[in-house]
């Protein structure tokens, strides 16, 4: 989605104001007029500033016939908007379940919805993200000992295999 | 026993030999297909490099990025679609060319000529750097304080078309930066009362999110309909190179030369690199009619920019910490992540890693050589991976590489925020590479400037008191007033007309 400057320069000035509302309830440095408020202080001037030249433009664009916000042609489709949503969607279910269910589970389930969302016949997909799942499990959960989520399984499948084969 | 042959011991480790193999082939792949860029072929490598020692990680970027600035050309030969941004400038032409039978012909020059230019890039780095280091020995505060500011104002200027966005995204990354405990009084900051962002937003998530989640949700509405590769038998490909060679080398010089000085240049990388020498390569070309007609000339030029704009990027990141284009911004992160605090001082307390990360550079681009070759020789295959499978595959590598640098599940919500955020401003003309910029400099351009404040005694004239400093701070003023100026002015004059 695409917004008229006008609009996201309004927005960087709300930020900005807001930011060094905050900066008030920063203590300053003893036995000096600046403390942490300073720098952040500055980076705001500087949005608004920013802000103001964009709401300028903005208007003026606005002025001779430009629009509010325009949604580009490909988002327009509710496939193109949806798929959007679906990665969005993805990576908030993962971050939700993944402490519950385990990084095995969960990135199953991700990755093989994925694939179908995307015209991956279901045989493959589940298959594509078992041995994708597996794949990272081995790489970062075995080689590199990253602490993946376990949730409901007792050890990495990696981990297992690998114990097993040592013969622990 | 001196640094030189000190790295030299360092490199003929066989991990580290192995590491730059992998990441070579990992590079072409992600450079070949189109809609992954050398970008996102580093940040999806930040994770693994996380875990290895600084030559290892800093080796597997150098390699992956030079092959992947390469592989770019590639597709936009057999497909008319870039590899990466790199190859842009070039791509109808070479397309032109393998149209008109020329496709051998085309790819050997390409990759005859990167490794070239990317040859005149690193011997530049190699020269400069160490005499620029002992230069900016004597650096203090100030000059750092104006010098972060100019290359921060460089890099808005010259990477994107419209500075006031530019900026606006700079100064945005500078405040995600601020979040967490600041870095002169050790005050929480932005925290909003939370534990999660006491240490910051960190930066390897962000990045991934910015740079590598934004580019899927960007492609996954277009992932329908399979890219054609063009119908023609790759033979062989150093057929005419040679009289290329001699026709065109002033070209090559010109067009490394060029590359090399763009990517030193804060923010500028490898596709402004390639874009600039191919426009200067027909403004002085004695045929400048046939650009645009499958020509080789222009790709000579920018073919050898792109790549000696990696070395170039190298300088300033190595010897200020001031990143020269978004790649070494990334490196830069790595360095402060392994304690490799980048300025002048790593070419005295670390030389012998400098000396190492400078042979892994040539060796890079011999490497470039035979890999580059097979790489052409199987372009059918690597091509014909269907995007619509590696969408969901990048998004599981982005998750978990993000998840592995804290073991933290909050990592994942910053690639998310970064990935939202990267992609609105993607999609509203704001560039993301300032954000990233200003993430990985905040801390030091803020640090400098607290120093030089409490130095100053809170007095701006101090920070005008030396020499150098003056000159960097009077240089970024006077851009700073320039830009304000040639803002305002188009709107009176079209508000008098």
């Amino acid at each position: 989605m695409r917004v008229n400057d006008l609009v996201s320069g309004a927005l960087l000035i709300l930020v900005a104001a807001a930011m060094i509302g905050y900066t008030t309830t920063f203590p300053p440095f003893p036995g000096q007029k600046f403390g942490p408020s300073l720098f952040p202080r500055l980076l705001g001037v500087g949005m608004i500033i920013c802000g103001v030249i964009l709401m300028v433009r903005g208007r003026r664009l606005l002025a001779a016939g430009g629009t509010l916000a325009t949604v580009d042609d490909h988002y327009r489709s509710a496939r193109g908007a949806f798929s959007v949503i679906a990665i969005l969607g993805a990576i908030a279910f993962y971050i939700a379940a993944s402490h519950a269910l385990g990084f095995v589970i969960t990135g199953f389930i991700v990755v093989s919805f994925l694939l179908w969302w995307f015209n991956v016949g279901l045989a493959r997909a589940l298959l594509i993200a078992l041995t994708a799942v597996l794949a990272v499990d081995w790489f970062f959960g075995w080689m590199f000992r990253v602490p993946l989520p376990l949730g409901i399984l007792p050890n990495g499948p990696a981990n297992i295999l690998m114990n097993f084969i040592r013969g622990r | 026993m001196g640094p030189v042959s000190q790295a030299f011991l360092m490199v003929l480790d066989w991990n580290l030999l192995l590491t730059i193999l992998l990441s070579a082939c990992f590079g072409i792949v992600v450079g070949a297909l189109p809609g992954l860029t050398a970008t996102m072929a580093t940040a999806l490598l930040v994770p693994v490099t996380f875990f290895m020692p600084p030559l290892q990680a800093l080796g597997a970027i150098v390699t992956a990025t030079a092959m992947a600035i390469f592989a770019g050309d590639i597709p936009a030969a057999m497909l008319r679609m870039p590899g990466t941004p790199a190859s842009a400038a070039y791509t109808d032409e070479s397309y032109l060319m393998a149209k008109k039978g020329q496709l051998d012909l085309n790819l050997g020059v390409n990759l005859v000529f990167s490794v070239l230019g990317g040859f005149v890039g690193v011997f530049v780095l190699i020269v400069s750097a160490p005499l620029l280091a002992e230069f900016a020995i004597s650096f203090s505060s100030f000059e750092y304080f104006w010098l972060a500011c100019l290359g921060l104002t460089c890099a808005v200027f010259i990477a994107t078309q419209d500075p006031v966005k530019g900026f606006a995204a700079l100064f945005i990354g500078l405040l995600i930066g601020c979040i967490g405990i600041d870095p002169a009084a050790g005050y929480p900051r932005f925290t909003f009362g939370t534990v999660a962002l006491l240490e910051g937003v960190s930066f390897i998530p962000m990045m991934i999110g910015m740079f590598a989640v934004s580019e899927l949700l960007r492609s996954c509405t277009t992932l329908d309909g399979r890219a054609t590769v063009i119908a023609q038998k790759v033979g062989s490909l150093f057929g005419g190179v040679g009289q290329v060679w001699r026709k065109y080398q002033l070209n090559f010089w010109r067009g490394s030369l060029i590359g090399t000085v763009i990517g030193a240049l804060p923010g500028a990388g490898a596709d402004i690199a390639a874009w600039i020498s191919y426009a200067v390569s027909k403004r002085f070309s004695k045929e400048p009619e046939k650009f645009g007609t499958g020509h080789i000339e222009g790709i000579v030029d920018s073919t050898s920019a792109n790549n000696s704009a990696l070395g170039g990027a190298w300088i300033p990141a190595l010897v200020f910490g001031i990143p020269g284009d978004s790649i070494t911004a990334i490196v830069i992160g790595v360095l402060y992540m392994k304690n490799l605090n980048p300025g002048p001082m790593m070419f005295i307390e670390n030389a012998h890693l400098m000396y190492a990360v400078f042979m892994i550079f040539i060796i890079a681009n011999i490497l470039m050589l035979p890999l580059g070759w097979a790489a052409i020789k199987a372009a059918r295959h690597i091509l014909s991976v269907p995007r619509n499978i590696l969408v969901p595959l990048i998004l599981l590598a982005c998750i978990v590489g993000s998840f592995a640098i804290t073991n933290s599940i909050n990592a994942v919500v910053i690639m998310l925020a970064g990935g939202v955020l990267g992609w609105l401003m993607e999609e509203n003309g704001y560039p993301v590479a300032p954000v990233i910029l200003g993430l990985v400099l905040g801390e030091m351009l803020e640090q400098n400037f607290m120093t030089s404040m409490i130095k100053a005694d809170g007095s701006l004239a101090g920070f005008f008191s030396r020499p150098i400093a003056a000159t960097l701070g009077a240089m970024t003023i006077v851009i700073w007033v320039w830009m304000l100026w040639a803002r305002l002015r188009p709107a009176r004059s079209a508000a008098s007309a």
